[in-house]
């Protein structure tokens, strides 16, 4: 063959492939028969200890192409918890609807860091139904040995960044125990004017380059302790923020009952799979019967570097 | 009543004395390469007796004492006819001599076995001729996406190479490599095979019907036997691709004794990016990335006499990924391998005349690294900390096994054997290891231990005449020990074949299988980290049994044409549990992730064959259902499964137009497949985020499907005979009409803007089918000598 033919034959195969790359001509859109859907109930109660304000989001869900207004809110739902069998608080619907959530306040204290204790949450509603809720405060984790170090760090692609250490004992092999972890810098500086400080709390990111600690939703990483059963093990993680001297660090460890450790994971690798193709579909986990939603807890232990 | 039959056995016995029988042995080889030829046919003109080659190429043939006239044919090959009185047992080795190409010479096909004439249904070989000429993805010649295009098998994804086999999934087909289990049969996540097609003999794939001598698999036997190299002349051939060079050297080491057969292939994207990496990396900093896949195949034959072969075959291959990086505070080192190492030491052995034996001895291993290491460096450049973690995952087998073919006289063809493997799996552990100013923080190994299991069979089948009914009974029998647990299975196998007529036959087919192992994997995306993990106390072998009947003609010497309808029906197969395949991790024992449930598959097959002349080729149409259920999936309802396609076509069509180009199409056509899409939102709460947060959650499974996919790929030989060598041009296009064929169907929302203002004035949720492989081209540069 001749070296001229090659290269025309060539020269027009790329032509037709990058003419058919063009931008959207490998999607299309298509129509899809969808059944009709059956609303089924949504709760959410997520509590921690120390918190003064709890939320119980009461709500439906709704077909995927239904629009927005079919999500109901309704605010003429009885919500109580139970604290060893007493009830420990109802929850009214907070009028201040735009986040739509029936709240109970806590004492000034927060809510109890007590451990193991039974909590039942209660939703009773003409239309949504009945539903009775369990979940047991898990004991406080064991941490001992916090350490900050500046740029302490390196992350796989080469960077330095600030490492935090600290070393959690796990004091009863026979159980399997979940934790999270959130780390906030605090700000505080006093108005000149009227002597007043003000505190504010800003989340940083966390990560690890161990495999052992996996990310989390609402808390930046989650682990168990299958890896260290019976013993210690010293978790190093850094965050992606430059530090600051005039800061200080506060990390939050909690403790976490199974259902708020599977929610979190679940609900986090639903974010990161959500538009991923080739991950299989990911039902957000959930102790609702017959419903979708958590109600769960955590003990915190706050650790200042 | 007993001196009856005494004085009638003295009545015959003179008889019986002058009908004295003898055997014909002896082996059926290519006349210029000395390598065997499997499947060939040796038939008496005068009785109209028959045997068929082995694997090995021998037959044996026992006839009455009386003159004999032979003819030995193959297809693709010169017939040759020996005549001779026969008085005692003879042997023959017989070299046929290829037909001269695009020439008329006829070969004599009604003298080969055809396919009304084999009692084995269900089965299908495709030269490797033919598959070298299919066109390919990217010039890559693929033994696994061509056994795509044959009825009853279903691709997975656009471009992957998974098999699904009437019905069942990819860890159901017995993949074996010169008999030797293959694990991993992709590389670069599905998109190419680890087969070499330059170092191929010959490919058969075994999908219903099954014969005792196969088990371990509910679905289908893929078997591909390595080349065994020339023993007369030294020959090689390669080929220059896009991707990819191969290069496969051949000859004997001592003429007609001893050969050898060395095949190797690899890509060369790092190569080509390497510099491009390193111009583009600041001086202070070092990063070398890894990226490309290889494959080795290796094959030594050694003829003692007549009677006694020695082979031995190894295959290694892997896909190679990974980074390192380094500056002045430190390094980082990680990456991914995955490979097959595969071994298998053979030892033919003719006892007797009619008695043959195979020795195997088999060693294979799949394996799956995933690294990241890290360390610091001090101000005076010694390591400070360090983190080192490894995760592997893999299986590894050792077995041996004996095989016997017993041909007492043309009526029956005895196989018998039994084997032995013991399996290590290592079902995915993690190392950590860290250091800190010297001293050793953490050092710990997470996950599961490796578990180990026998597996033993035994088998014996018969393939024996009565007139036109011929008849092929067996049972293949196996136990699997794991931990405490002995699991047992008796398998009957019967496959019946009979003559209508000359061209016809109607042919039935029982068999029952059972599986011990399985593969954890998304039905989505099959991947190397997918796990493959033995039965257990808890989780029960997988079984099937499957009937099938269809009739086989052959029309007008030339076409093959068979029809078979199948019904299967699987019990405990696996799957992940409903969410559990993202929860599946370190903290999981893997047992509690699946269940096991069932499935039911069936459907017709159609298939019209023409393997040689100017124009080659097939068509095969597939209709058929495939279901899933499990109590723990789908609210314990029926399923379809993700790849039941109703409709599956496909035309293969190779032709000469002269000995110097060729052009080759294959066009498909197949139902969509089955998807399971979000039906449903939710509004959650998280504490620290003040917006809601919408989760969508799925509908039932697989209730929905991808628009049905069609697609031709055209490739253009251009063969040059220089005067001790050929070279070949190949120019190929995939997808050559541009259909954009659907890999994956996503959910989006579009919106709609004010065309005054550009404000958003309307949203809405739309679905769209995404397809990931446009118009492709590609050419090869090929050269044989």
């Amino acid at each position: 063959m001749k070296c001229t033919h090659l290269m025309t034959i060539l020269l027009l195969s790329s032509v037709f492939t990058i003419w058919s790359c063009q931008e959207g001509s490998l999607s299309q859109v298509v129509t899809v028969d969808l059944p009709e859907h059956q609303p089924k109930p949504v709760i959410v109660l997520q509590l921690a200890s120390g918190d003064t304000l709890g939320e119980v989001l009461l709500s439906n869900s709704k077909g995927i192409t239904e629009p927005s207004d079919a999500y109901e809110y309704p605010s003429d739902a009885t919500i109580n918890l139970f604290r060893d069998d007493q009830l420990l608080t109802d929850f009214t619907f907070n009028t201040m609807a735009t986040r739509a959530r029936y709240s109970a306040n806590f004492t000034n204290e927060g809510f109890s860091d007590d451990a193991p204790v039974k909590y039942v949450l209660e939703v009773n509603h003409p239309d949504f139904g009945d539903y009775t809720i369990t979940q047991e405060m898990p004991a406080k984790a064991n941490i001992t040995n916090p350490i900050f170090e500046q740029e302490g760090a390196i992350t796989p692609d080469g960077f330095r960044e600030d490492e935090f250490t600290f070393t959690i004992t796990d004091t009863d092999p026979g159980q399997r125990n979940y934790y999270g972890i959130r780390l906030f810098a605090i700000n505080e500086f006093e108005d000149p004017n009227t002597g007043v400080v003000y505190r504010f709390e800003n989340e940083l990111g966390l990560d690890s380059n161990d495999p052992t600690l996996s990310y989390g939703f609402n808390y930046s990483l989650i682990f168990t302790d299958e890896a260290f059963s019976g013993r210690s093990f010293t978790a190093r993680v850094y965050s992606y923020f430059g530090s600051n001297e005039e800061l200080d660090y506060v990390m939050n460890i909690y403790s976490l009952t199974e259902d708020a450790y599977l929610y979190d994971r679940s609900l986090n690798l639903y974010s990161d799979n959500k538009d991923n193709p080739f991950a299989e579909p990911i039902t957000v986990h959930s102790n609702i019967p017959d419903g979708l939603g958590v109600f769960s807890l955590a003990n915190v232990v706050e650790i200042v570097f | 009543m007993r001196k009856t039959y005494l004085s009638s056995l003295l009545m015959w016995a003179p008889l019986l004395l002058l009908s004295q029988s003898y055997t014909i042995s002896g082996y059926l080889e290519d006349a210029s390469s000395g390598e065997k030829l499997i499947a060939a046919n040796i038939y008496d003109l005068h009785s109209g007796a028959g045997a068929v080659t082995n694997t090995y190429g021998f037959f044996s043939l026992t006839l009455p004492a009386d003159s004999v006239q032979l003819s030995f044919s193959y297809i693709g090959y010169q017939v040759v006819e020996r005549s001779f009185v026969l008085k005692e047992n003879t042997t023959l080795n017989i070299s046929l001599s290829p037909a001269v190409e695009l020439t008329t010479v006829t070969v004599t096909s009604e003298r080969s076995e055809r396919i009304e004439q084999q009692t084995q249904m269900s089965r299908v070989e495709v030269p490797v001729d033919q598959i070298k000429r299919i066109p390919a993805l990217l010039g890559e010649v693929d033994v696994l996406k061509a056994m795509q295009l044959l009825p009853g098998v279903q691709s997975g994804g656009e471009g992957q190479n998974g098999l699904y086999v009437r019905g069942g999934s990819p860890d159901q087909n017995l993949v074996l490599l010169d008999g030797v289990p293959v694990y991993n049969v992709s590389h670069l996540l599905g998109i190419f095979s680890v087969f070499n097609a330059d170092a191929i003999k010959n490919v058969t794939l075994t999908k219903g019907g099954f014969p005792a001598r196969y088990g371990g698999r509910l679905s289908s036997v893929l078997e591909i036997n390595m080349k065994e190299g020339n023993m007369q002349e030294f020959h090689g051939e390669g080929a220059i691709g896009l991707i990819s060079s191969k290069l496969t050297l051949q000859g004997p080491i001592t003429p007609g004794k001893t050969s050898f057969l060395v095949s190797a292939r690899r890509t060369y994207a790092d190569l080509v990016f390497r510099p491009i990496i390193k111009r583009s990396t600041p001086d202070d900093q070092e990063l070398d990335v890894k990226l490309y896949f290889y494959d080795l195949n290796a094959k030594l034959q050694h003829k003692f006499n007549d009677k006694h072969r020695l082979f031995l075959s190894a295959y290694t291959g892997a896909d190679v990924f990974g980074n390192k990086f380094s500056d002045e505070f430190g390094r980082t080192d990680g990456g991914i391998d995955w490979g097959n190492l595969i071994s298998a030491a053979r030892w033919n052995w003719q006892i007797s005349p009619k008695m043959f034996a195979n020795t195997t001895l088999t060693y294979s291993r799949y394996d799956i690294d995933i690294d990241f290491a890290g360390s610091d460096v001090d101000e005076n450049g010694n390591t400070a900390n360090s983190f080192a973690a490894l995760y592997t995952s893999g299986i590894e087998d050792i077995g041996g096994k004996i095989d016997f073919d017993y041909i007492p006289n043309p009526n029956h063809y005895i196989r018998f054997g039994a084997g032995v493997t013991n399996h290590t799996y290592s079902p995915g552990a993690l190392s950590l290891k860290a250091e800190e100013a010297q001293e050793v923080s953490l050092d710990t190994l997470i996950g599961s231990q490796k578990d180990y299991g026998d597996e033993f069979f035994i088998y014996l089948e018969d393939d024996f005449t009565l007139g036109a009914l011929k008849i092929n009974a067996g049972v293949h029998a196996s136990a699997f020990a794991v931990d405490d647990e002995l699991y047992t299975s008796v398998q009957p196998r019967i496959g019946l074949r009979y003559l209508l007529n000359n061209d016809l036959s109607l042919k039935a087919g029982f068999s029952t299988m059972t599986q011990y192992i399985n593969l954890l994997t998304s039905e989505a995306l099959t991947l190397p980290t997918d796990l493959w993990v033995p039965s257990t106390g808890q989780v029960k072998p997988q079984r099937s049994w499957q009937a099938a009947a269809g009739i086989a003609k052959t029309l007008n010497d030339q076409y093959e044409f068979s029809i078979e309808g199948y019904y299967k029906q699987m019990q405990d197969v696996i799957s992940f549990k409903e969410g559990a395949s993202f929860l599946f991790g370190l903290e999981n024992d893997w047992q509690d992730k699946v269940t096991q449930g069932e499935g039911e598959s069936y459907g017709l097959e159609v298939f019209l064959q023409k393997k040689r002349g100017r124009t080659t080729g097939w068509i095969g149409y597939t209709l058929s259902w495939n279901w899933r259920q499990f109590d723990e999936i789908n609210s314990g309802q029926r399923f379809p499964f993700r790849y039941d396609r109703r409709h599956d076509f496909s035309i293969v069509v190779n032709h000469d137009f002269t000995d110097r180009i060729g052009l080759s199409a294959a066009w498909v056509y197949g139902t969509g497949n089955a998807v399971t899409l979000n039906t449903s939102s939710f509004v959650t709460s998280v504490p620290n985020y003040w917006d809601s947060y919408e989760v969508e959650t799925p509908g039932d499974k697989n209730a929905f499907r991808m628009s049905n996919f069609h697609r031709l790929d055209m490739s253009i030989e251009f063969r040059k005979q220089k005067s001790k060598w050929e070279r070949k041009w190949v120019i190929g296009v995939y997808n050559a009409y541009y259909h954009r064929n659907p890999y994956y169907l996503l959910s989006d929302t579009e919106y709609d803007f004010d065309p005054n203002t550009g404000e958003r004035i309307n949203e809405r949720k739309v679905f769209k089918e995404v397809s990931i492989l446009p118009i492709i081209p590609s050419v090869s540069y090929q050269f044989k000598f």
